[in-house]
């Protein structure tokens, strides 16, 4: 009897008290309760001697395990095989969901208690009462219905019904033969622990015992199995004397402490840190996995075969619920042939093993094994378990199971599962295409093949396809735009961004406005202006005498055409005058053409006025007005003709070039153009006589001299201009373009010169120009020593 | 290529002015003669709706803007008084002419002597601005040919030698005016010639 507890991680040994490990925290599992025997009546014969040998074979069970599998599918039955594999892929959901689970609870009662607190929920009256008092007395039972049983379940009720003293004679007749040994072989089982297993373990025992010919495959447990001497004698020696030294109750009791390999104790210092990381991940991970309920998924009970901890996560392993015991009573089970081939090589090591029944303090331990599951399914090549291949005790026994599995599921799970139904789903879920369908047929090969080898996913077959498929997927590609920048470019650049930046930071360096500029801007110049126009005016008759005229603008050749047209032509002469001019400069075109109008009037000549400006045609009749009072005799109401605005610009000039019958008809009282007197006779611009064209534009009046010229005009041209306009005048009259030219005040003061004896006004007109124009010189030179003499005071004060 | 229809109207317009300006022969001259006459009225019609954009402009300054515009008040007398007389008058009643003449010429040459005022602060604030060779040739120029259109060296007529001189003074403004004279002209063929064939499309709006 050992008083301690043994940690079967950390080797520490703990008080008999205490539920798990005082130094690593590892929860101990009462071996008595959990390794309950009560399978051992389930097995068969022929499960005992392989037990034996899974044992003996103890490490080797987990590096040969891929041959023994392969044996074993040769072994069992082909529906028994495709149970077990379906049942691997489901409880590989099962398994998960379940870890995430039981990770939240880390006392494993408390883990345990929402467990069979939903199993008695949904269990038959008959089941629950036999949960509460499973040794009742038999009037007590027989109180139950034997209507509300399975027929198959009427004997395993009594058993479960009767004491222990009732036990083997029931078992004699009722159960099969090998069944009978088994239970004959528990007579040493205490009731505490019946009381124990009975619990989370009724229903498949139940299940099991209530055939006739159990077609499951005989899962022996490990531990407490009394090898029958018949099997022991096909034992070989050193399994014979283990057998007999100790009764192997399970093999969780295998030594994991002092007499532990030194690579199996690195292994599990290993993973005793890694207990505390893997912990906070599954409680990270709450959301349980989804599983499909079946029969094969059926969470059983926590056998008592456990094989001693390999995985990773040894306390989550000790808090695995009932139903990873399953996927591990399957693969013991197809190990078994082949373990019992190899019991002959077997280690020295598993047979100098402590029985841990020496020390009657067995320290259970509840191991899930992962690897050893998944290692199997790696290998198993799928085959699809068919409804048809299911006996009919089995589908029964899946209507049962089905039930529990949905009561132990958590809440979340089971609204879930009860909406969707399988074979009905809505249509949104069947328009879905899984990713197989839009994944190349290449990657999907691969896929299938592929199992994943590491994280919560491991061992499963082809569940991340997508990751596969983005790895076959490339990014599109990318092009970058870059411009080739050579050093001549750059250089370039820079200077450009030199010279942009001096423009930048140059500010316009701009003087204070100081009163002196104030007073001499606004009040002393206008007022020299209007001083010089009072003096010209009152003085102007008294310096006739200084005014010259300047030959470069000679009036002779305007003054000899205008004066001899009216001889020439022996009748009143026609001639159109152009007016192309602005009202503001009226003042001195009124000067210029003064002298021009009373010469013509004295002719009696008809004056057709055509405009190209509006303004100026309306200030031609005053014009002609002015003109017309120095001439009285002439009748401006009949010679005086006003054709009006030509529109058009240049287009108008050539079409009335062209054809002035067509662009002008009426005049402004309404009357017919051409069937006036003085324009009946003219149809074309060459009938008229002369033309003169009165402007203060040159760029106007040139169009009028090239139009002109177009159509070979052969009569007189002449231009009476304002100063402004009189250079650029100037050239055509030099290039032949026209005939005579009076330009400005100097222009109209030679031709009045050349025309009358007493040019008085424009002498008048002359010497308030010239005095302006001295005013002008002047403000220009003050402006000039003003800036001088600033630039000067500047320079000194810096 | 937008707006061929445009272009094509233009460039073949275009044709039939030159070759009717160079070949005068029918029916090219008829042909041009009808078209040069519906260019007239057309710009008649765009003289017409520029008077009345100028009244809508005015009439919004002073209706409808936020900051009311008075002077566009006296416009809009101004306008439709004139127009009231000339039209109930008729253009040639000495009301009608005498209003307008009062008007026009009053008004610009008004605008005029402002010019002259201004010339007179520029010349003065000559070298302020451009105070650099620039502003200094200016300057000498402007004085020289004030001086001369004064008629100060007429009193040197007799001598030959100053009357070549002012000659030669009087023709440089004429050399330089014929210099752009020739560049007017050649880019008012460059873009005639663009216009012909389509590159240049200003009626395109």
């Amino acid at each position: 009897m050992i008083e301690n507890k043994i940690c079967p991680i950390c080797s520490t040994e703990n008080p008999k008290h205490v539920d798990k490990c005082q130094k690593c925290g590892f929860l101990f599992v009462d071996s008595q309760n959990e390794n309950s025997d009560w399978l051992n009546n389930l097995r068969s014969e022929n499960s005992e001697n392989n037990e034996s040998q899974n044992i003996d074979s103890g490490n080797d069970f987990f590096t040969n395990h891929d041959e023994t599998n392969s044996k074993l599918n040769e072994d069992v039955p082909d529906w028994l095989s495709k149970i077990r594999e379906k049942k691997e892929t489901e409880t590989n959901y099962h398994k998960f969901s379940d870890e995430t689970i039981n990770s939240l609870t880390p006392d494993k009662n408390l883990q345990n208690e929402p467990h069979e607190e939903s199993q008695q929920e949904d269990v038959p009256d008959w089941l629950s009462q036999m949960r509460t008092d499973p040794f009742k007395s038999e009037e007590q039972s027989s109180i139950l219905d034997d209507s509300d049983l399975p027929d198959w379940l009427t004997g395993q009720e009594t058993d479960h019904s009767l004491t222990s003293e009732n036990e083997e004679l029931i078992l004699e007749d009722n159960l099969p033969d090998w069944l009978s040994n088994i239970s004959s072989q528990n007579e040493n089982i205490s009731e505490e622990k019946q009381q124990n297993w009975d619990e989370p373990n009724e229903n498949l025992n139940a299940e099991l015992s209530g055939k006739e010919d159990p077609p499951i495959e005989p899962v022996s447990p490990f531990g407490n199995i009394q090898i029958e001497a018949d099997d022991q004698e096909e034992l070989p020696e050193w399994l014979r004397n283990a057998s007999s030294d100790s009764q192997i109750t399970d093999f969780d009791n295998t030594p994991y402490g002092s007499s532990d390999p030194d690579w199996l104790r690195e292994i599990s210092e290993l993973e005793e840190e890694d207990v505390v990381e893997k912990e906070e991940e599954v409680e990270e991970e709450e959301k349980p996995l989804p599983f499909s309920p079946s029969f094969n998924s059926e969470p059983l009970e926590p056998s008592e075969f456990m094989i001693p901890p390999f995985s990773e996560d040894t306390s989550k392993n000790n808090e695995m619920n009932q139903e990873d015991s399953s996927i591990f009573s399957g693969t013991i089970n197809n190990t078994i042939p082949e373990i019992k081939e190899e019991v002959e090589d077997i280690s020295p090591f598993f047979e100098n093993q402590k029985s841990p029944i020496d020390n009657e303090e067995v320290t259970p331990f509840i191991e899930d094994q992962p690897l050893f599951t998944f290692e199997r399914s790696s290998d198993s090549k799928s085959q699809p378990f068919t409804l048809n291949d299911m006996p009919d005790w089995l589908e029964d026994i899946d209507k049962v199971k089905n039930e529990e599995i949905e009561d132990t599921s958590s809440n979340q799970f089971e609204n879930a599962d009860k909406k969707v139904q399988p074979g009905s789903l809505p249509n949104w879920l069947k328009a879905m295409r899984p990713v197989s369908a839009v994944v190349p047929n290449e990657i999907r090969t691969e896929d299938r093949k592929k199992i994943e080898k590491s994280g919560p996913l491991a061992g499963l077959q082809g569940v991340l396809s997508s990751e596969t498929v983005i790895n076959h997927y490339t990014p599109p590609p990318t092009y970058a735009s870059k411009v080739n920048v050579s050093d001549k470019n750059k250089l370039h650049t820079r200077l450009l961004e030199e010279v942009f930046s001096k423009d930048k930071t140059q500010k316009t360096k701009t003087l204070p406005k100081t009163k002196f500029d104030y007073t001499i801007t606004r009040l002393l110049i206008p007022a020299l202006l209007l001083v010089a126009l009072i003096f010209s005016f009152i003085s102007g008759s008294n310096i006739n005498n200084g005014v010259t005229i300047q030959r470069n603008i000679p009036a002779e050749q305007f003054a000899s055409i205008a004066n001899t047209l009216s001889t020439t032509i022996n009748d009143s002469p026609h001639i159109l005058v152009v007016m192309d001019n602005d009202a503001a400069s009226i003042g001195e075109l009124e000067l210029v053409t003064k002298r021009t109008f009373e010469t013509f009037m004295l002719q009696n000549s008809w004056l057709v006025i055509i405009g190209t400006n509006p303004s100026g045609l309306i200030v031609s009749d005053e014009m002609a007005k002015i003109s017309n009072q120095n001439v009285p005799s002439y009748n401006q109401f009949e010679r005086l003709i006003n054709l009006g605005y030509l529109p058009g610009n240049e287009t108008g000039i050539q079409g009335f070039i062209s054809n002035p019958k067509l662009m002008v008809q009426l005049l402004r009282d309404g009357r017919s153009v051409w069937e006036t007197p003085g324009l009946q006779t003219i149809s074309t611009i060459n009938d008229f006589d002369s033309v003169w064209i009165i402007s203060d534009n040159a760029e106007s009046t040139q169009k009028w001299i090239e139009q002109l010229q177009l159509i070979n005009f052969d009569k007189p041209l002449l231009i009476s201009a304002t100063t402004q306009a009189t250079p650029l005048l100037s050239t055509y009259l030099k290039a032949g373009l026209f005939d005579g030219l009076v330009g400005g005040l100097q222009g109209a003061t030679n031709y009045e010169k050349l025309t009358t004896n007493s040019p008085i006004f424009f002498n008048q007109t002359w010497q308030l120009y010239r005095t302006v124009v001295f005013i002008f010189l002047v403000i220009i030179l003050a402006g000039a020593v003003k800036q001088i003499v600033e630039s000067i005071l500047i320079s000194k004060n810096k | 290529m937008k707006s061929p229809i445009s272009t094509a109207v233009t460039i073949a317009i275009a044709i039939i002015i030159i070759l009717g300006l160079l070949i005068p022969v029918e029916p090219l001259v008829t042909l041009k003669t009808i078209i040069l006459d519906w260019v007239i009225t057309i710009g008649a019609v765009a003289a017409l709706i520029a008077i009345i954009n100028l009244v809508r402009v005015h009439s919004r300054y002073l209706f409808k803007a936020e900051t009311k515009n008075f002077y566009s008040l006296f416009f809009l007398i101004g306008f439709f008084f004139v127009l009231i007389i000339g039209m109930t008058f008729g253009t040639s009643h000495p009301l009608y002419k005498n209003l307008s003449h009062t008007i026009i010429i009053s008004v610009e040459s008004s605008l005029l002597g402002l010019l002259a005022f201004s010339l007179a602060i520029a010349c003065f604030k000559l070298f302020k601005q451009k105070n650099n060779s620039l502003g200094v040739v200016f300057s000498v120029s402007t004085i020289v040919f004030l001086l001369t259109l004064s008629g100060v060296f007429s009193v040197f007529s007799t001598n030959e030698l100053m009357s070549s001189f002012l000659d030669f003074i009087n023709q440089i403004p004429i050399a330089g005016i014929r210099g752009i004279l020739i560049g007017v002209s050649l880019g008012t063929i460059a873009t005639g010639v663009r216009v012909l064939i389509g590159a240049d499309r200003p009626y395109r709006g």
